[in-house]
């Protein structure tokens, strides 16, 4: 166990490989689901929803322009794809590399979110996981991995705190409704799908599924600690890939996007004499 | 005072005045939207399962028919899945307004402090036109044939309800066509 929280890279550029070999495995299960540009290409309708950053791009008229024209998503999903590799070969010139990566990522997200209607919060913890990269010093990287760990913590416990201040730890049971109403398509279409089988369990059983509820608010909760010392930095890492596991398989939603966001709870910095002391 | 020093926001300003900044004006909308409920990149406002959830009494369901033959779009990708059925929302709704985008609305609500040109110019950008709504059911068949890998002579997307009895959906016949493109 005490190996276990003693489980920390101090390398920058391992550091910086695993981010990018982990950024790169999910930009691979992406192109496998058709999350690139170059499968939407012609979609005439967009769904900016209520997003200023996605109603300000649209504004500038990149998003049209690029859905339009099939070369521009292919020249976009192959920018992605080659500085993501830079990113994860070079040392030498890796801040220069990951901020024309953000750039490319950028104006492929609000595209393709943008013209499949589909919002996903998570992208903003793939930029804020990929900020840090684009700072050449080491002092100013740190600064901002400091500030990522932060954020991961913020959004974490924001996302429990929802739940006490709304009253729903005081009535779990509700997590039977959000069970039915998630997984109506699939007692439909699909009823002996993995998910559903799961859930079809804890529906059964209202008391196991507000215990589950009530789990998953203490897994964000915890992270609290975060914000008080990093002894614990590795236990939260591990809880955030169970938590981003179970709610794959119970609720059918992608969470891996914020493990990358996690991995700053790994990363102690050799060169900041800060972080290593506290 | 040691303690003091030591938080990331006295270091932060004092090793860099620039950053600190961004970082204020960060926190200070992340606070903003977090108020405000609303979603806005690179903000992170999450409140999953957070909110009371009621159930309905009967359930629409779209279920997507290819060649005559019912999809099952829960054993495709995740991300397909979504692109199907979110795009077709935005399609039917557009449809149900009688090609006019509903988001007008926002738009109206938003620039209302601005000369009329910034909204109608807002509203040209960010509304879905009548042409671009109907030329989805093409796009909805090319989408289909290249994430199923073959050629297709139909695409039909129906709405179906069901209704919840217990914690079960039962089928209650009632179906109806909303789009059908045959090549």
């Amino acid at each position: 166990m005490k190996a276990l929280i003693k489980l920390h890279i101090t390398n920058r550029n391992t550091f910086a490989r695993i981010l990018f070999g982990y950024f790169i495995l999910l930009l691979v299960y992406r192109f496998n689901s058709g999350t690139f540009l170059i499968f939407t290409c012609g979609q005439p309708m967009k769904g900016p929803e209520m997003d200023y950053t996605f109603w300000l791009s649209h504004c500038t008229g990149f998003p049209h322009f690029v859905i339009q024209h099939y070369w521009a998503c292919l020249l976009i999903d192959a920018g992605v794809i080659i500085f993501s590799l830079t990113c994860f070969i070079s040392d030498k010139s890796r801040f220069l590399y990951c901020t024309l990566l953000m750039l490319f990522f950028f104006i492929q997200r609000i595209t393709i979110e943008s013209y499949s209607c589909s919002h996903s919060k998570s992208m903003s913890a793939v930029f804020i996981a990929l900020l840090p990269f684009c700072f050449k010093k080491d002092k100013h990287m740190n600064l901002v991995v400091e500030f990522s760990r932060y954020f991961l913590l913020f959004i974490m416990l924001s996302s429990a705190l929802h739940k006490f201040t709304n009253g729903l730890l005081f009535s779990p049971e509700n997590f039977v409704n959000v069970l039915i109403n998630q997984h109506s398509d699939l007692a439909i279409l699909n009823p002996e799908h993995i998910s559903y089988r799961i859930a079809q369990k804890l529906i059964a059983h209202p008391k196991l599924a507000a215990t589950s509820y009530i789990l998953l608010f203490c897994t964000q909760a915890v992270f609290m600690v975060g914000f008080f010392t990093r002894k614990y930095d590795t236990i939260l890492f591990m809880l955030l890939i169970v938590f981003a596991v179970t709610t794959y398989y119970i609720m059918r939603i992608y969470n891996f996007d914020i493990v990358v966001l996690g991995l700053f709870l790994l990363y102690y910095p050799s060169s900041d004499k800060h972080r290593k002391t506290t | 005072m040691d303690k003091l020093q030591n938080l990331y926001l006295v270091r932060l300003f004092r090793q860099n005045k620039i950053l600190f900044v961004f970082v204020m004006l960060f926190i200070f909308f992340q606070g903003y939207f977090n108020q405000k409920r609303v979603h806005s990149f690179p903000w992170f406002v999450w409140d999953m399962y957070s909110r009371t959830e009621t159930l309905p009494d009967t359930l629409t369901q779209t279920e997507v028919f290819i060649d005559g033959k019912r999809l099952d779009v829960t054993n495709i990708p995740i991300w397909q899945e979504a692109t199907i059925l979110h795009t077709y929302k935005m399609y039917n709704w557009q449809r149900m307004n009688n090609y006019n985008d509903p988001m007008d609305a926002v738009v109206k609500e938003r620039t209302r402090l601005f000369p009329e040109r910034i909204y109608s110019f807002v509203a040209y950008k960010i509304n879905n036109h009548p042409e671009e709504s109907k030329n989805y059911p093409m796009w909805l068949h090319r989408y289909m044939e290249t994430i199923l890998k073959k050629k297709i002579k139909s695409v039909e997307i129906r709405d179906a309800q069901y209704k919840l009895q217990g914690t079960k959906f039962i089928d209650i016949h009632n179906s109806w066509s909303v789009l059908k493109v045959e090549m």
